[in-house]
């Protein structure tokens, strides 16, 4: 797994490419928890190269999420592939998760 | 029934890569596409990490996976451990309707067995565990 972070304006977009699983939530939530903790509550995530996620994932994000609720932060995700917008519908993380088509739609819900 | 291949390594993290990729590639062995193979890699990961982290809390030890097909085409796949019994089949899924708040971190690699599979079932036989499960290619 790879994670590319960009800073626009207050929002940090961050992409994750490859498989977020059991071995590599760990460097995921490494970078998410220095992002936090340096002041970040505007996440988005590019799911466009994220080819597979477990439940180790998912809790990552849950994690990040109830992170991010204490500090009045949002999350949301684009792009999803196939695969894991799969597991999203499955965990019903699709209901408790903002997900987009495009990070310009991402971003707007951020600005609102 | 054909046995595809047979895979005993060190129940580590280290070592999921190599667990998930032995049952990839029966799946794909057994001709199923993208989506099933994903399933696949995705039951065998929530397996073996459960495997090590309750099975082998306390003690190290291998973990087994088999994989066979039959003449239907489906992948079966039996896990076997020696740590202590613990029989994930029977865990209570979460519910998946909770809003954030009350979402508990935890329990969806259950669902995920369950969802994705036919006939899980978790059989304890003397020392050992053994999980085995059915993905069928349609």
């Amino acid at each position: 797994m790879e994670i590319e972070v960009n800073k626009e304006l207050d929002i940090f977009v961050i992409r994750i490419i490859g498989r977020l699983d059991a071995v590599t939530t760990t460097e995921f939530d490494a970078t998410i928890n220095g992002l936090i903790s340096g002041g970040g509550n505007k996440l988005i995530f590019d799911m466009g190269q994220l080819q597979y996620v477990s439940s180790a994932g998912l809790r990552s994000f849950l994690g990040t999420a109830k992170s991010l609720k204490a500090g009045n932060g949002l999350m949301a995700f684009f792009s999803l592939q196939e695969s894991v917008n799969k597991v999203f519908q499955m965990s019903g993380f699709n209901k408790i998760f903002k997900l987009f088509n495009s990070k310009e739609e991402a971003t707007e819900f951020m600005n609102a | 029934m054909k046995t595809i291949s047979k895979t005993r390594l060190p129940a580590s993290l280290d070592n999921l890569g190599q667990f998930v990729l032995a049952v990839s590639g029966a799946a794909k062995e057994c001709g199923f596409g993208d989506e099933k193979v994903n399933d696949a890699e995705l039951v065998t990961e929530e397996a073996v990490v459960n495997i090590i982290k309750h099975a082998y809390k306390f003690k190290q030890g291998d973990i087994e996976i088999i994989c066979e097909t039959d003449d239907s085409g489906r992948l079966i796949v039996e896990i076997e451990d020696t740590g202590v019994g613990f029989d994930s089949s029977s865990t209570q899924t979460p519910d998946i309707d909770a809003d954030l708040e009350s979402r508990p971190i935890g329990g969806l690699g259950i669902l995920f067995m369950k969802s994705l599979t036919e006939d899980l079932n978790y059989t304890r036989m003397d020392t050992k565990n053994i999980l085995r499960f059915i993905i069928s290619v349609s």
